[in-house]
């Protein structure tokens, strides 16, 4: 906060000065050509009025000051003073003032606008890439929800027949039943994950355990790692800092890893078929996260291709995950950047600040 | 005479479907054991009962369909069922083809599970019957000297003594105290009887 204080105060500054100048320079060139009032009145005014669109309120009104200034100084008997003894001199003032704070107030409200445009299609963007990933990862999510079911109905079954038992069997029945509740659980939490990736949220920055946040949506893509018989390891380390993150956001980013990465090594077909996720604490004490593949790996010219929107490597991709997930890391104080991994396939890295780093 | 006590082991490396499955059983009074993965169940001893393997065919590590052949070459010929989470259907040809009982798919009711692992036990037990039958016989027949052993690969194919007195170069005295003494140590009724040994023991040689 306090970084953007200060460019700020320095840009208002640099505005006031250079405007100040081209005011000035104006004024002689209108005074050389000896123009009357109202045209030289006039010209200063549009002068004002474009530095007014990009400048704060402060530097609209020491530029009109300036500006009227000028007037006095050059055009305004006596000549060479700025003594204000006409009426005119007070209305072109007023005329200056009101309207450089009007432009500064209008084109302040434009540009808040279009950011928060900008922003909501931003959010707007990253929630239909998550949907698109999640809408790959359907076989997968659809086998997290069922194995717990399969377990409900057979402890179900089982349960049924300790109470038909002759004695009832109780204990074992209740035994049965704390199972029941525990799978019916699991298969819930994970309905529960995918509605949050899926539900339309404005971003919160919040404190983030990565680990936590990361094996939540691991479980997501479990069985399709199972399937292409992946070996998925991860490696945290213990002292690792919470992040300041929005928790769905640095999840769709990790989903968007991992699932590039299953892909990639499905594409590469043959072993070892290796997929490393792991944690450590940054130099700046943040966390530096490395998703590494054994899979295809990346050309060295094209380290920097794939974070471009629309390039793709893949028959169905949009290419959009990369050029989004890197967009949502740096929106959180963050570096994501791509590597090769020895001795085949690849690894992408992102940093993300410590939760009590304020982003600038 | 007694029925043997079966045994039925679970591999799955999902700890909701295993003690599921294992909770059904034992409600149904099946002994069971379960296992985590595949090398869990390769390495630990396993009681010598009739019973059956209830296997998902995604396993982490070794997929079901490879351990199913390891089961193989190690020599362990306990049926196999396997349960699935998704329809998968050329998978489920080859666990057929190669030997399968059942390919049941998540989440199955108890019924079908139930018959498969009935199905799975009754097939253990008469191969094991088929087993226990053919060792007793080679026993049998390791008793027999070396003489005897020739006698019998002749007298089984129905030829008359003076035929194998011939062939073996002995008296038809000699060749009917051998007959008697291979009658005797094979414990055989009959001639028949004593082929139909020799088919037995062939036919358990020629598979091993």
């Amino acid at each position: 906060m306090m970084r953007k204080w200060r460019s700020k105060y320095w840009f208002s500054a640099a505005i006031c000065f250079f405007g100040i100048g081209a005011l000035m320079a104006l004024a002689y060139v209108c005074f050389l050509l000896s123009v009357d009032f109202a045209t030289a009145g006039f010209s200063l005014l549009v002068v004002v009025v474009l530095i007014s669109t990009v400048g704060s309120y402060v530097s609209s009104v020491v530029l009109s000051l300036a500006a009227v200034g000028c007037l006095s100084f050059f055009f305004s008997p006596p000549i060479f003073s700025f003594r204000v003894e006409r009426r005119e001199d007070l209305v072109a003032l007023l005329a200056f003032l009101t309207t450089s704070i009007v432009v500064t107030g209008l084109a302040a409200k434009v540009r808040r606008m279009s950011e928060e445009e900008l922003q909501q299609t931003r959010t707007e963007l990253a929630r239909f890439a998550r949907v698109a990933i999640l809408g790959e990862l359907t076989a997968s999510i659809a086998h997290e929800v069922n194995q717990p079911l399969a377990g409900v109905v057979s402890s179900g079954d089982a349960c049924r027949r300790w109470l038909a038992s002759e004695p009832p069997n109780v204990e074992r029945a209740n035994q049965s039943l704390e199972r029941i509740i525990r799978d019916a659980d699991r298969a819930s939490k994970v309905v529960e994950r995918v509605r949050g990736l899926v539900r339309n949220a404005a971003p919160q920055m919040v404190a983030v355990s990565l680990s936590e946040a990361i094996y939540e949506v691991v479980v997501l893509t479990r069985a399709e790692i199972e399937q292409n018989r992946i070996k998925l390891e991860t490696q945290f380390a213990d002292d690792l800092p919470p992040v300041r993150a929005d928790r769905i956001q640095l999840q769709q980013v990790c989903l968007n890893l991992i699932v590039n990465a299953i892909e990639s090594i499905k594409e590469y077909g043959g072993g070892p078929r290796e997929l490393l996720v792991s944690a450590e604490k940054d130099k700046s004490d943040g966390v530096l996260l490395t998703v590494s593949d054994t899979g295809v790996g990346l050309d060295s010219e094209k380290m920097e291709d794939i974070f471009n929107a629309f390039y793709t490597t893949k028959p169905q991709g949009m290419g959009i995950g990369l050029a989004i997930s890197r967009s949502i890391i740096e929106a959180h104080g963050g570096r994501l950047w791509a590597s090769g991994n020895a001795p085949r396939g690849a690894k992408f890295h992102f940093t993300l600040p410590h939760h009590d780093r304020e982003v600038a | 005479m007694a029925v043997e006590q079966p045994i039925i082991f679970v591999v799955d490396d999902d700890v909701s479907v295993r003690e599921g499955i294992k909770d059904l059983l034992q409600s149904v009074g099946v002994p069971v054991m379960s296992f985590e993965s595949a090398q869990d169940f390769l390495k630990g001893p396993r009681p010598d009962a009739p019973g059956c393997i209830v296997l998902d065919v995604r396993l982490p590590g070794t997929s079901g369909l490879e351990f199913q052949k390891v089961l193989i070459e190690a020599s362990i010929h306990l049926p196999v069922i396997f349960i699935t989470g998704h329809g998968d259907i050329p998978m489920s040809v080859m666990a057929m083809k190669s030997g399968a009982i059942e390919f049941l798919t998540k989440p199955f009711r108890e019924q079908s599970l139930l018959d498969a692992v009935n199905a799975g036990i009754e097939r253990d037990r008469a191969r094991r019957e088929v087993w226990k039958h053919v060792s007793e016989l080679r026993q049998r027949f390791e008793r027999l000297t070396p003489r005897e052993r020739d006698v019998f690969a002749l007298v089984v194919t129905g030829r008359p003594n003076k035929q194998i007195a011939a062939q073996l170069g002995m008296s038809e005295m000699t060749v009917k105290v051998h007959r008697s003494q291979i009658t005797k140590k094979m414990r055989a009724t009959s001639i028949v009887d004593l082929a139909r040994m020799a088919d037995s023991l062939a036919v358990s040689a020629g598979k091993s």
